[in-house]
């Protein structure tokens, strides 16, 4: 007896994992469906079982992948987590405008020190993740000269269209903001609200395909051992500057909020929280990632 | 422990792997056959996906293999590697067994531990 109503429970695995045992697990979930055995703890046997699997396959969980595997699988893991970490910078960015104007002088000194450090922690992560794609350029080209162009092509082009729509929805809320007063900038304008919000879609799409992109190509570069101890160095560096940015972050947050209760409004600061969770979630990934690139045997940082 | 005790499932007595591998240890089993006999003998009721995530560790590890499928049911079988690395396994477990035995009986332990060193 098939019954269609269970076969997404096999979008949770990997694609190769579905083609070798997708129609035996199917076959078994059917066979306890009969006896009247499969509801919300199947499921969620089947979804963390898949995630596993997930997590196995790309080279992040379990011993079974080549070390050369799971130090670039730990090194993507970092590179995703910064983009996430990048969403979340941007937008606190976004929603610490004008901090200094409602801090009293006197209570600025650490919210300021905090927010320093996370520039000066933002440069630094942002200049390694630079260093990192630098140090790929040469196995890139090899890449690309030896025929792997089509095998990148794809996400490559999802990646600078998706850029391109950014850039131009960015310079139509540009100049249309020219033409607006601050307090419709500021909501007064619903139409505008929507075409910011429209722009920030747009850029977080941006970032995922670009990810996505690096995450394609790194899968497919030949790297030298010396290449990968480098970009595990570097992925450290990334790692830590999260940290530091989480931390910072949230001294700054827990100052400003001291020293100007006005600053948050009414009302717990749902944006700046989710944003600070991000960062969290983030910054977490990051130093597992690190982790898993530096715990693999025979590809030491030292 | 031993490595090969490690690798099924660091020698637990509700490891997934070493209940499949005790399991095929009678005969081939298809997923189903298999969990209804893993109930029998350990009265624990593995999840599908419990099930095939061990059942993927253990072929790519050598210790069972398929054989031809059945409609879209494919029994397996355990391998000799299979067999040795369960009866490690069971010798792990089996040396625990009999410390805590020892212990509960008053008798002295055979081993010293840190505490009465």
């Amino acid at each position: 007896m098939r019954i269609p109503g269970r076969t997404w429970l096999l979008a949770f695995y990997p694609r190769e994992w579905r083609e070798r045992y997708g129609q035996e697990l199917l076959a078994l979930i059917e066979a306890e469906a009969e006896s009247g055995r499969v509801g919300l703890r199947t499921t969620l046997d089947v979804g963390r079982a898949g995630l596993s699997q997930r997590l196995h396959s790309s080279g992040l969980l379990g011993n079974e992948p080549a070390p050369e595997a799971r130090v670039r699988a730990g090194l993507l893991l970092v590179l995703c987590a910064w983009c996430a970490f990048v969403v979340a910078g941007i937008g606190l960015q976004k929603s610490s405008e004008q901090w200094q104007a409602l801090t009293p002088l006197p209570d600025r000194a650490l919210p300021q020190a905090a927010f320093d450090t996370v520039l000066l922690a933002a440069a630094i992560g942002s200049a390694a993740v630079f260093t990192g794609v630098l140090l790929v350029a040469r196995p890139l080209l090899a890449l690309i000269l030896s025929g792997g162009w089509q095998q990148i092509r794809r996400p490559l082009a999802r990646a600078a269209s998706t850029t391109g729509l950014t850039v131009a929805v960015l310079v139509a809320v540009a100049v249309w903001a020219h033409h607006l007063s601050s307090a419709q900038r500021n909501g007064g304008d619903v139409l505008y609200g929507a075409a910011f919000l429209g722009l920030a879609v747009c850029g977080l799409c941006t970032i995922v395909a670009w990810a996505a992109a690096a995450v394609t190509i790194a899968r497919r570069l030949t790297l030298p051992p010396r290449t990968l101890r480098l970009e595990t160095w570097l992925a450290a560096l990334v790692a830590l500057a999260m940290v530091a940015m989480t931390a910072a972050t949230s001294v700054w947050w827990a100052a400003v909020a001291a020293a100007s209760s006005g600053f948050f409004g009414p009302g717990l600061p749902w944006q700046l929280l989710t944003l600070t969770l991000t960062m969290v979630v983030a910054a977490g990934l990051g130093c597992a990632g690190t982790l898993r690139a530096v715990r693999a045997p025979g590809h030491r940082t030292r | 422990m031993t490595r090969r005790a490690a690798d099924v499932g660091g020698g637990r007595s509700n490891d997934p792997t070493l209940l499949i591998l005790t399991s095929l240890a009678a005969g081939p089993k298809h997923g189903h056959a298999l969990l209804l006999d893993i109930e029998a003998f350990a009265g624990v009721r593995l999840g599908p996906g419990t099930l095939y995530g061990a059942i993927t560790r253990l072929e790519q590890r050598g210790l069972i293999e398929p054989l031809g499928a059945d409609d879209r049911r494919r029994p397996y079988r355990i391998t000799a590697e299979g067999s040795e690395c369960l009866a490690h396994a069971l010798a792990s477990l089996r040396r625990i067994v009999d410390e805590a035995t020892a212990r509960l009986d008053g008798r002295p332990a055979r081993r010293t531990t840190l505490a009465t060193r």
